[in-house]
């Protein structure tokens, strides 16, 4: 064996190496993802609840639950233990019934991206709920039941 | 006897030499005290002008004239701070404007729980509990922030005003009363009622939310239309919320007004009973 195919086969090896590490990594990832169907406790409900609300809810592109300013969205720092379950749940499916202002503002006005009603399904909704009021530092109100 | 006369002579020029340099870097030391104390002073200003610029531009405007965008909703409307057309503030000492204005005690709670309820149960009027609009800051900010507010205040006036000299030993803390506890919310109707009907007359007699909140339609603007309370708060945030606003939010606009707790349960079921539909 010469040299440059030592080279060739150490190189693959590594490659190798480090295509197979990445997909198992992806694979255990894609694992950490609990369907909704799937959901046994509280807990779970809310960290689907939290995958919604960066995922498929797109709810962090103009909402952060940090209470960092933003010009697109309130702070939802702590809303989870402000607002009623029914009126949050309103505020996604209807979000102009009640329109909350940019208090910071003089005077006060709407943010400036109207928001727009929410994708997401019944019960998707309940989860993102569920990760509102526990990151709020509430227990969540919701039943599991209700999911069906 | 010659000599002694010329020693005289240079310990006289000796003499006037110290003394002019004495006087000299006096004179040098005063400018710069000076220059310390309108730097030192213009701070303050600048200090005063931030929280006026956060806690009271909405109703009195950024000149103090009276025209901030909220002061169309205020009865009676904030006068004009400036002294263009008569004099107020020059008239005021700077104690007057620390204590009485920025300072103010709102009437004792038991004091203003019994002349509610003696009107209430005899069905006459209600008496008007306190009748200026302007909040007080006495629960919101510090002695010291109070005192950068009055340094300020008298930048916006042309008449003659005292000096503002801030007493030295004052503090610098804030009066924040943190994390009270929810009381329970289980209780007889009736009981209940008599709570709802103080918290109304709270919240728009003794406190004037009403300055900064609209209800139905009637109130202020500086904080959200309160008409859908009961159906978008819950009671144990409203309750922690009004009793300690800066406990939630630092910065907020909305001043601590000093409520005791039980103004604080009585004005949180009031606002549980506001149910209209959307009018904001
Ligand atoms: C909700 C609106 C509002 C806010 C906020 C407010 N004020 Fe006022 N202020 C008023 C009104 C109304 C008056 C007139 C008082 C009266 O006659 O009842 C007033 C009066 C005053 C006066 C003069 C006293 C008098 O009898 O007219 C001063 C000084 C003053 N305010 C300073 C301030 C400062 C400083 C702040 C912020 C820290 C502030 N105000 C915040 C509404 C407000
Ligand atoms: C100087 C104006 C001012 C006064 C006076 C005032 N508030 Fe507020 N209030 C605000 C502002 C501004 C907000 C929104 C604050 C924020 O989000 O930082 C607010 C928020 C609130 C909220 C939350 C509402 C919501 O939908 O988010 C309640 C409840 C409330 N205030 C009740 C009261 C009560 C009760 C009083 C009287 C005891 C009162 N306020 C007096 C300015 C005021």
């Amino acid at each position: 064996m010469d040299t440059r195919s030592i080279v060739y086969q150490v190189l693959f090896a590594v490659l190798f190496a480090m295509g197979s590490v990445s997909f198992v990594w992806s694979q255990s990832e894609a694992e950490s993802v609990i369907a909704l169907s799937d959901v046994k406790t509280l807990e779970e409900l809310a960290k689907v609840g939290e995958q919604l609300f960066e995922g498929k809810g797109e709810c962090a592109q103009c909402h952060s639950l940090q209470g960092s300013p933003s010009e697109k969205g309130p702070s939802l720092a702590g809303v989870g233990a402000k607002l009623t379950r029914e009126f949050l749940y309103e505020s996604l499916v209807k979000p102009d019934a009640y329109v909350y202002l940019d208090f910071t503002k003089l005077p006060p006005v709407p943010y400036v991206t109207p928001m727009p009603p929410t994708l997401l399904a019944k019960g998707e909704i309940l989860a993102v709920i569920a990760y509102l009021q526990q990151s709020s530092g509430q227990l969540v109100s919701i039943e599991l039941s209700e999911l069906k | 006897m010659e000599g002694a006369a010329m020693g005289k002579g240079r310990q006289f020029s000796l003499g006037c030499v110290v003394v002019f340099v004495a006087l000299f870097s006096l004179i040098v030391g005063c400018t710069n005290k000076t220059d310390n104390d309108t730097s030192q002073s213009s701070s303050l200003v600048m200090q005063g002008k931030e929280l006026f610029m956060n806690y009271c531009v909405h109703c009195h405007g950024p000149s103090g004239v009276g025209d901030g965008f909220n002061a169309l909703y205020l009865d009676p409307r904030p006068r004009d701070l400036t002294d263009s057309i008569e004099v107020f503030m020059g008239d005021l000492s700077n104690d007057d404007i620390y204590g009485m204005i920025l300072s103010r005690d709102i009437m004792d709670p038991e004091e203003s729980e019994r002349l509610l309820d003696e009107a209430l149960e005899n069905d006459t009027e209600l008496p008007f509990l306190v009748p200026p609009a302007m909040p007080t800051f006495k629960y919101t900010l510090s002695d010291a922030e109070r005192w950068t507010l009055v340094a300020y205040l008298r930048t916006l006036h042309k008449n003659d005003a005292p000096q503002v000299d801030i007493p030295a030993t004052v503090s610098t803390t804030r009066p924040i009363v943190s994390g009270r506890k929810v009381p329970s919310w289980d209780m007889a109707e009736e009981e209940k009622i008599t709570l709802v009907e103080r918290g109304k007359a709270l919240f728009s007699d003794k406190y004037n939310c009403v300055g900064c909140h609209m209800i139905a339609g009637y109130g202020g603007k500086v904080g959200p239309d309160l008409s859908q309370s009961g159906r978008r708060l819950a009671s144990d945030w409203t309750y922690q919320w009004i009793s300690n606003p800066q406990a939630i939010s630092s910065d907020t606009k909305m001043p601590n007004l000093g409520l005791s707790e039980n103004e604080a349960k009585a004005i949180t079921l009031y606002l549980g009973t506001l149910v209209s539909p959307s009018t904001s």
